[in-house]
């Protein structure tokens, strides 16, 4: 498929998910040949009856895993998105956030067991935000959750079988909804500087060339509480996470 | 080699905090953090002095010994260089690829260098 005049290849063991496409991307959508980037298994059940594993992968690596055929597609969408130009006044930056019950995020450096870690997150109450980096205002200093770049996707793929957007909600995974959420903390190695906070925070965002960024990153690293990231155990990180959203220092 | 009349790009971002510049250069898409003095001497290259009227200004300013501050400017212009935040002396950008801060021998002395991604990010 074309993404705003980038060329990715999708794979997919479930026709549904090229009507999907097609669907959510009927303006853009050229019939290209491209390498496969994303691959994404949607099929329902295992020979054994049971639920099989809704997985994405993005060339070899798994990035998400969920009973959840809708998140699969959902996130898979989010993954296409990071690829096409980044909204107006946001910033997309390469980390991984988790929003809490009372709609506060904590942002921390994105872990390599990303795929594994939402389900300690959902054990202490957060809710993972499906995306390969995060969509930030610096503004208002919230992450950005958007809606569904698959939405009408997802609504059309609802159409065949009936009971699959529910199923996003349907499981304890359940990922951050569409919304804006205050960050609470922000987990980042410890800078010397202020200068040296704002590069850090550079080196992971997608800068537009065309678009003037400094100033809001250097506005976000002025405002946001910043916190040393002090355990590596993904599940006392996850508690940690969640201690930071309950503690909201505003 | 540094140019006689040293440049500095006009074509990057940058903003300056404490002292310490952040410059997002968005051709080579890499982002730079410099430490104060190679900040200083980066913004005093407008163009119009030479190296030897660089040393003359900051020896001044920072009362040390003539041979010692012409040392470092050089260094630090050759790492400024190499960063391709100078005006090549044919007019260009500088050659990026040639050195970077941590392959320098007092990085601490002229700060950082960190890559802005080109992509999304691998999860």
């Amino acid at each position: 498929m074309r993404v705003d005049g980038r060329d990715i290849g999708v794979r997919f063991d479930d026709e549904r998910v090229l009507y999907a496409l097609r669907d959510a991307l009927h303006d853009r959508l050229g019939d290209v040949a491209a390498p496969v980037r994303y691959s994404i298994r949607t099929r329902r059940e295992r020979t054994s009856g049971s639920r099989a594993l809704a997985v994405v992968y993005r060339d070899t690596e798994v990035v998400l895993r969920s009973r959840s055929r809708a998140r699969a597609l959902i996130a898979l969408g989010e993954h296409l998105a990071c690829h096409a130009v980044t909204p107006s006044g946001l910033l997309r930056i390469d980390a991984l956030g988790a929003v809490g019950d009372n709609g506060l995020a904590v942002v921390v450096p994105r872990p390599a067991d990303a795929c594994t870690f939402d389900r300690h997150l959902a054990a202490n109450g957060m809710h993972v935000i499906d995306a390969p980096a995060l969509l930030v205002d610096a503004l208002d200093m919230t992450v950005v959750v958007p809606d569904p770049f698959f939405g009408s996707a997802v609504r059309s793929i609802t159409g065949v079988a009936p009971g699959l957007a529910e199923e996003a909600e349907e499981f304890d995974d359940a990922p951050a909804r569409p919304g804006r959420y205050p960050i609470v903390a922000w987990a980042l190695p410890s800078s010397r500087s202020r200068g040296a906070r704002v590069a850090q925070l550079a080196s992971l965002t997608q800068l537009p060339p065309e678009q003037r960024s400094l100033p809001a990153l250097t506005s976000l690293a002025e405002q946001v509480h910043f916190v040393d990231e002090r355990v590596s155990r993904a599940p006392d990180r996850a508690r940690w996470m969640a201690g930071l959203a309950a503690a909201n220092p505003y | 080699m540094t140019a006689s009349l040293p440049r500095a790009r006009e074509d990057v971002e940058h903003v300056v905090l404490d002292g310490e510049a952040v410059v997002y250069d968005p051709v080579l898409g890499s982002v730079h953090h410099l430490n104060a003095t190679a900040t200083l001497v980066w913004q005093c290259c407008d163009g119009t002095g030479s190296i030897d009227d660089l040393v003359d200004d900051l020896a001044g300013a920072y009362d040390a010994p003539r041979p010692q501050i012409e040392t470092d400017v050089r260094t630090l212009l050759a790492d400024l260089e190499s960063r391709a935040l100078l005006v090549a002396p044919d007019g260009r950008a500088g050659d990026a690829g040639s050195g970077r801060a941590g392959e320098a021998t007092a990085g601490e002395e002229r700060g950082d260098e960190v890559e802005a991604p080109a992509d999304p990010p691998s999860p």
